[in-house]
């Protein structure tokens, strides 16, 4: 019988037309998904870490919309069509019942799982520069549709099937589908998962639970290969054990306990739920008023427009309250509520390990939800409850009584689009007021002005997707088809899915604008011109759909829509027909407004045509590879910036000499065409041709130019700019803050290296030859003979620039002169000395701090309302000034100026000469009150102002001061060496157990970046991926500091400075390793090498401990420990002397983490330095306290792969 | 043979649809007369498992089938008042997948009863259409062909002929007929006519109660002699309602005639009426108001 009951179930789902559209669907996403992985890199898209991975993300992209689309028709057909009856009462089993619908709802979502697969498998097949045999392939595809994605379906059906059985209601399960979508993501986010794109390093417990739990497994698939390496990612397939193996089982045991669940409490009943304020009318009753009736008497009725009126204003309050009333609609607040609160408090209190406490301020809350979260959350409901309001009277079956009442359409189609537009309101309200509560339970200023702003900035495009979906659903056959097409329309409008059909143009995603984003410095200014624009031209297009949708109103049952069509003159009326052809005219003007900023003013470009510019550049420009060029060694410019109106102009002088020993003819400049360059001039050199296209200058010298003659150039450039592409971050201009960063729009000599197409795949598509590779620091060593000084980019800087009377203007250099003209501020800067070609022009509304030290000016520029922390920002940059002058070299300059900058860039430091720009979220709006007691249990924030501010000083020194080879590992002498400059800075403001802190964060990033590495692993001195030149780097830099001492380290620094820094030949990284050795002893050379040229990977653990009170002040503890290693790689000889490795051991009165908040309450016993190996070892030590805890390496000395044996409990073994 | 001892059922908003109801049905047909309210379809729910009485007793040939449903279930044919079918599913297909739900698990058999029925409905020449695209009639000759399939001993129909032209009233009562020949039917209505024509056992039923049970010639007797009938205007009718107890007002030709219950001759004018089953329904449901 089951087998029958199955077959009827596939005919059932196979018959609906939502089957071939899933089927459809399913393959193509598949294949588009496999399309567009990039092909570049050392882990390989048809290897089997690379197939699975994709598996997860096709996994929780698609299966709860799938699986709630077919859930309804499994479970709840029966309720939706009135067949319960009959069906319960034959003699099915539950089981029977239960069980062949669960299994078929199983057996289709996983058929059409597997089409996903067949997708994925087209489109590796199609992707030719594959080596690809299908076999493997098709295995690596089956077997993590196998073990990650079914038992996922398995318990995402049991979840579906549950909430249709007992709810009834096809809208509980897509709610409770979406839901699940959200959640999901919510969870990636959280947990640091590989698969989002922006990892957050989340709290190891939620990590834990969720690699338990996770219904696709893709947590505990991504802990188990957290340490292969590319080549082992390509080969090994995942395996069923450890945590993985407990997560399959018990995402399968919670199904079953769903299912049993579900069949306990089920029952063949169909008892008519009622509520106590329904009654079913009892007509014995009124049998008795019928004897004492009323006669009838009849009432004339009005027509007229106060009649459509009332009609409009009764029929909206009853659309709004019959969709606010529900159950449906309850839930999806209390859900958003739940997300919002956690969300904004997450955002307050923080409890990441190295997370600062921000204030509780509007723009924090703001950026917890308003870009993101609260507009799509919005429009995935916005499209259910646009088919409930649409549909209402079909549903409930009501539409005879009001198509045939003589209320005008325009009552009721308006009624319906307010009431819609109600909905988005009231989530916004409720979310404000949420909000707004607890900011002020966190003791936060509430801002109202920009609260209110959300109605603007969330609610337009609101209003845009609901007369969107209203207008759909009009001219739908029935509700199934509105939905998704409005579905589909709205996961156009807001995701990138349509760049993967050739829909990349932003007025194709309808209601969208570039990201808005909210700074207290600059408020929305970066984008809401764009925003404006864009929501004009989506409001005209909704007052057209507005007008069509009334229009075409559907009045009566089965009116097909050519019928209506042929109706629309005489609903409309003249009037309507003029507003028409008015809004059509008007949304075209707008529409060419938007496509004339866009592609004109703001130079969008498609992907494809990007592609096709740069292979066209090196094709016509390749010839000019090996053309020798000038540099630029004085630069002098007058810069004006408008930030009103968003542009700038500027006129500059170059001076050119010619490094080269040969003497040029024929100078190519070239230039960004995204900018307007007039008036290009060289001195002697007439312009021999001009290519608009890409924006390159040909020169012909008069007479050559010989080598070491110089050269002045001149030449004009403006650009106004919009925000319709949203916000370049190097390259903006708005009231209350400007950053134009030159390097972006300064004309370069030469063959233009940045044109070119990087990826090699594309290359090869295009004909295109392959790129040079890298060459190895050896390499580049031996062929220039150690001597990189033809990488320098120095040059001489002056500037005039002038901005709008309320800012003030910074650039690089002392301040020579200031003054007033035509309303106008100006400021003239000069350097003393030649700077790197790193250049900035910045203006903003800012008040100003200043600190004199050691002779320099230090100075902070700072929003008004942002003063806390400007004095300790102030301490920070004179201690590391202080600092980097005794220990390193004297800084050259006579100011150093620190600007706050807006969160919108996206970035939190970034240092310039002699100027550094801190976001306002990377320090000004931390709130570190609790920070002045170091020993405050309070403290569970880390004061980033202090630490950002030094590394940012440090780069004046490493990067701007000792201006590395552009070589393998130039990135090192920048980054690491200024991530050593925070620590020791860090260290002696705060001392070694606060430092703790941050190598712990760092030693987590190190492991995180290298499990998310698509590359394979280069050794330190050769690094350039972040997590090696910050991470890894800190924790090596400070291993050996512990090791050879800090007064080693900084003369090493120092003599590095002094023999490299410009105009002497700049330093590699094994300059910096010589030096290090340099001034350490003869045995701790080794460790330079380790650390810089190996890649090491231990797993260190106490095996067990124990300890005896000898006496009141003697104790006796006994520990087992031992060190192996897991993965060691060795470049150039082996190093390892039998295995073993110096590590440290202590011994404590509470755990290594609550050093710093336990005050003396904590104290390290005992620490000691081990040799140790493989093999465990046993020693015992006398302290004069009770220890509570162990442990090995407590400083993050070391590389552990597993920190949670390292630290032990020691037990209690009494005197006997 | 069914029977039914003390059955109570309030619904949660306090209506009471059955009031300790008594009843006891034997082979063949049974008619179920009552007033839209009272409580009959609930009963049938009931007996067809759908539905939990509070209280009571529903024995069905020896079992009791409110502690062993099933056993009601293997026995059974409903026709409930209204109900839906799967769109674009045709016929025969779901009147087969209706046939494996009553267990009806061997395939030859199965498609031959499915046929049978189809052709006893005369729905056979439409058995490869939609059951979604089938008019009222059809709609409901197919429910019945579901009811019986198997072989039924208890065939509950609920308001079976609301919506159906007399020509297929007609029809539907010969199969009604010729079904009870066997098995128990058990059809509730509101509609005199029907029950008069087939029902040798019948009961009326208002506010949850069996207020008359018995066979329909011996309950009429009950009424000879005291149905009188007058012909007034309509004015007139309000002052006689409040005197006498009218059990029906109807028009003819513009004439309002009301029947009116009482042993002797209430007035001059009034002649007696041989009491027909509408008389001893409107006379049972007013009595039971009362």
């Amino acid at each position: 019988m089951m087998l029958s009951l199955l077959k009827f179930e596939w005919q059932f789902h196979s018959r609906q037309w939502v089957f071939y559209i899933a089927l459809f669907a399913c393959v193509a996403f598949g294949g588009i998904l496999m399309f567009s992985q990039s092909v570049d890199s050392d882990i390989l898209i048809n290897g089997p870490y690379y197939l699975a991975r994709l598996i997860c993300t096709l996994a929780f992209l698609i299966l709860p919309f799938l699986v709630s689309a077919f859930a309804g028709n499994a479970i709840v057909r029966d309720r939706n069509v009135k067949i319960t009856e009959l069906i319960f009462s034959t003699k099915v089993s539950k089981w029977h019942y239960l069980f062949s619908r669960w299994l078929g709802l199983v057996l289709i979502t996983s058929l059409l799982f597997l089409t996903a697969g067949v997708g994925m498998l087209m489109a590796l097949m199609l992707l030719d520069n594959l080596q690809l045999s299908i076999i493997p392939t098709i295995a690596a595809i089956l077997w993590p549709i196998l073990l990650l994605a079914l038992p996922g379906i398995v318990l995402l059906a049991s979840i579906l099937f549950a909430v249709g059985l007992f709810s009834k209601k096809n809208i509980a399960v897509y709610i409770a589908g979406i839901m699940f979508f959200l959640v999901y993501q919510l969870l990636l986010v959280k947990t640091g998962s590989v698969l989002m794109a922006n990892p957050a390093t989340g709290s190891e417990t939620l990590q834990f639970i969720f690699s338990l739990l996770d219904p696709f497994g893709s947590a505990a698939f991504f802990d188990q290969v957290k340490l292969w390496s590319p080549a082992e990612k390509n080969s090994y397939y995942i395996n069923l054990s450890g945590i993985l193996l407990a997560n399959r089982l018990l995402v399968l045991v919670l199904a079953l306990v769903i299912f049993i669940f579900c069949y306990q409490k089920f029952t063949f009943k169909t008892e008519p739920k009622l509520s106590k304020n329904q009654s079913r009318v009892n007509n014995v009753e009124s049998s008795t008023l019928f004897k004492v009736l009323k006669p009838y008497k009849s009432v004339l009725p009005q027509v007229g427009i106060l009649v459509n009126w009332l009609a409009f204003v009764s029929q909206w309050k009853v659309e709004y309250l019959a969709t606010i009333k529900t159950r449906s609609f309850l839930a999806i607040l209390l859900f958003w509520l739940v997300i919002l609160i956690s969300e904004i408090i997450s955002g307050f209190a923080p409890s990441g390990s190295l997370m600062p406490t921000p204030f509780a301020g509007t723009i924090e809350a703001l950026w917890r939800f308003q870009y993101d979260m609260l507009p799509r959350f919005m429009s995935f409901f916005m499209v259910f409850f646009a088919a409930e309001m649409a549909w209402r009277e079909q549903d409930y079956n009501a539409e005879s009584f009001i198509h045939a009442s003589p209320v005008g359409n325009i009552s009721l189609f308006f009624a319906k689009w307010i009431a819609l537009l109600f909905i988005p309101f009231t989530l916004i309200t409720v979310t404000i007021f949420v909000s707004a509560s607890l900011q002020l339970i966190y003791g936060g200023n509430i801002e109202w002005p920009v609260y209110l702003s959300l109605y603007y900035y969330c609610g337009l495009p609101m209003v845009c997707i609901a007369t969107l979906c209203l207008f759909i659903h009009n001219i739908s056959y029935n509700k199934a088809i509105g939905m998704t097409s409005s579905l589909l329309v709205v996961i156009f409008a807001i995701s990138p899915a349509g760049d993967y059909i050739g829909l990349e143009h932003p007025m194709f995603s309808f209601s969208s604008h570039p990201l808005l984003q909210y700074s207290d410095l600059i408020g929305f200014a970066a984008t809401s011109d764009a925003f404006a624009g864009f929501m004009k031209f989506w409001l005209s297009i909704s007052v057209v759909m507005l007008l069509l949708g009334y229009g075409l109103y559907r009045r009566g049952a089965m009116v097909s829509l050519i019928n209506r069509v042929s109706f629309i003159r005489s609903q409309w009326g003249h009037f309507g027909v003029g507003f028409f052809l008015i809004a059509t005219t008007l949304s075209s003007y707008l529409g060419y407004q938007v496509y004339y900023q866009t592609n004109e003013i703001a130079h969008y470009q498609s992907n494809d045509d990007a592609i096709n510019w740069r292979v066209g550049y090196e094709h016509k420009y390749l010839q000019y590879q090996h053309l020798l060029s000038p540099k630029v060694s004085s630069i002098k410019t007058q810069m004006d910036l408008y930030p009103a109106q968003r542009r700038f102009k500027m006129q500059a002088q170059y001076i050119l000499h010619n490094p080269h020993q040969e003497s040029l003819q024929e100078i190519l400049v070239s230039t960004n065409v995204k900018v307007d360059y007039t008036d290009v001039q060289i001195e002697g050199a007439s312009l021999k041709s001009y290519d608009p296209k890409y924006g390159q200058y040909l020169f012909q010298l008069n007479k050559p130019m010989s080598p070491g003659a110089q050269l002045n150039m001149s030449f004009s450039v403006a650009q106004q700019q919009n925000g319709y592409l949203g916000l370049v971050a190097d390259n903006l201009i708005v009231p209350g803050f400007s950053y134009v960063r030159a390097i972006r729009y300064m004309p370069l000599f030469g063959f233009n290296t940045h044109n070119q197409l990087p990826s090699p795949s594309l290359r090869k598509q295009f004909g295109l030859a392959e790129l040079p590779a890298q060459k190895s620091l050896e390499q580049a060593i031996a062929e220039q003979q150690g001597d990189f000084s033809k990488d320098y980019d120095w040059t001489n800087f002056e500037t005039v620039i002038s901005t709008s009377t309320d800012e003030v203007a910074i650039s690089h250099g002392e301040l020579v002169a200031q003054w007033q003209e035509n309303d106008r501020n100006f400021y003239h800067y000069k350097t003393n000395g030649k700077i790197r070609n790193v250049l900035a022009y910045l203006s903003g509304r800012y008040l100003v701090a200043n600190r004199v030290v050691d002779d320099v000016n230090l100075q902070v520029y700072y929003h008004k309302n942002h003063q806390q922390n400007v004095e300790h920002t102030l301490d920070a940059m004179s201690a590391t000034l202080k600092y980097a002058n005794q220990h390193f070299s004297r800084y050259p300059a006579k100011d150093l100026r620190l600007l706050e900058a807006p969160r919108v860039l996206g970035m939190t430091g970034y240092a310039l000469p002699q100027v550094m720009l801190i976001s306002e979220h990377g320090g000004f709006r931390d709130d570190l009150t609790n920070n002045s007691n170091i020993h405050s249990t309070q403290r569970s924030s880390f004061d980033q102002v202090y630490r950002r501010t030094a590394h940012e000083v440090a780069h004046q020194w490493w990067g701007h001061g000792l201006n590395g080879a552009a070589q393998e590992g130039g990135a090192i002498l920048v980054e690491t060496l200024a991530k050593y400059t925070e620590l020791v800075l860090l260290e002696q403001k705060y001392g070694r157990e606060y430092v703790r802190k941050l190598l712990r964060h760092e030693h987590q990033r190190y492991f995180f970046g290298r499990a998310r590495s698509s590359e394979n692993e280069l050794p330190l001195y050769r690094a350039d991926a972040n997590h090696l030149i910050y991470s890894k780097g800190a924790v090596a830099m400070y291993a050996l500091k512990e090791a050879l001492g800090e007064a080693v380290i900084n003369q090493a620094l120092r003599q590095l400075m002094n023999h490299h820094s410009y105009p002497k030949p700049p330093a590699t990284t094994l300059d910096l390793m010589t030096a290090l050795k340099t001034f350490s002893q003869p045995a701790q050379e080794r460790l330079v090498d380790i650390w810089f040229k190996d890649i090491e990977i231990k797993d260190l653990s106490i095996v067990s401990a124990s300890y005896q009170k000898l006496s009141d002040t003697s104790y006796q503890v006994d520990v087992c420990l031992k060190a192996e290693q897991t993965n060691i790689t060795e470049f150039d000889e082996p190093r390892s002397t039998a295995n073993k490795t110096l590590v440290w051991l202590g011994i404590l009165t509470s755990h290594p983490d609550e050093l710093v908040t336990k005050g003396s309450d904590s104290e390290i016993l005992k620490i000691e330095q081990l040799n140790l190996g493989n093999q465990e070892k046993c020693l015992t030590w006398t302290v004069k306290e009770q220890p509570s805890h162990v442990a090995i390496d407590p400083f993050y000395n070391q590389l552990d792969q597993n920190r949670d044996n390292n630290v032990l409990v020691p037990v209690n073994t009494l005197l006997n | 043979m069914l029977t039914i001892k003390q059955l109570n059922k309030t619904y949660s908003n306090g209506v009471k649809a059955l009031d300790n109801l008594n009843l006891t049905v034997e082979h063949g047909m049974f008619g179920l007369l009552g007033p839209n309210g009272a409580g009959k379809s609930s009963l049938m729910r009931t007996l067809a498992t759908l539905q939990s009485p509070d209280s009571g007793e529903i024995i069905f040939n020896g079992k009791n089938i409110l502690t062993d449903p099933q056993s009601m279930r293997n026995h059974l044919g409903y026709l409930p008042q209204e109900f839906g079918v799967y769109p674009n599913v045709s016929a025969v297909d779901l009147l087969n997948h209706f046939a494996i739900l009553k267990g009806l698990i061997n395939k030859v058999e199965r498609l031959e009863q499915v046929n049978a029925l189809l052709q006893q409905t005369n729905l056979y020449q439409h058995r490869k259409k939609s059951v979604s695209s089938f008019s009222g009639g059809m709609r409901q000759r197919f429910g019945i062909a579901q009811a019986l399939l198997g072989s039924p001993k208890i065939v509950i129909v609920d308001e079976p002929t609301a919506g159906l032209d007399p020509q297929e009233r007609n029809r539907f009562h010969n199969l009604l007929a010729d079904i009870s020949e066997k098995t128990i039917v058990i059809l509730s209505t509101h509609i005199v006519e029907d029950v008069n024509n087939l029902c040798p056992d019948m009961a009326i039923m208002a506010s949850g109660k069996i207020v008359k049970q018995g066979a329909p010639h011996l309950l009429l007797n009950q009424l000879s002699g005291c149905i009188w009938r007058k012909q007034i205007s309509k004015q007139e009718v309000e002052q006689f309602q409040l005197t006498h107890d009218v059990i029906s007002q109807r028009l003819v030709a513009g004439k309002a005639v009301i029947h009116i219950l009482s042993e002797s001759c209430p007035e001059v004018g009034f002649e007696p009426i041989q009491a027909d089953l509408e008389d001893l329904y409107f006379s049972a449901i007013n009595t039971a108001v009362a």
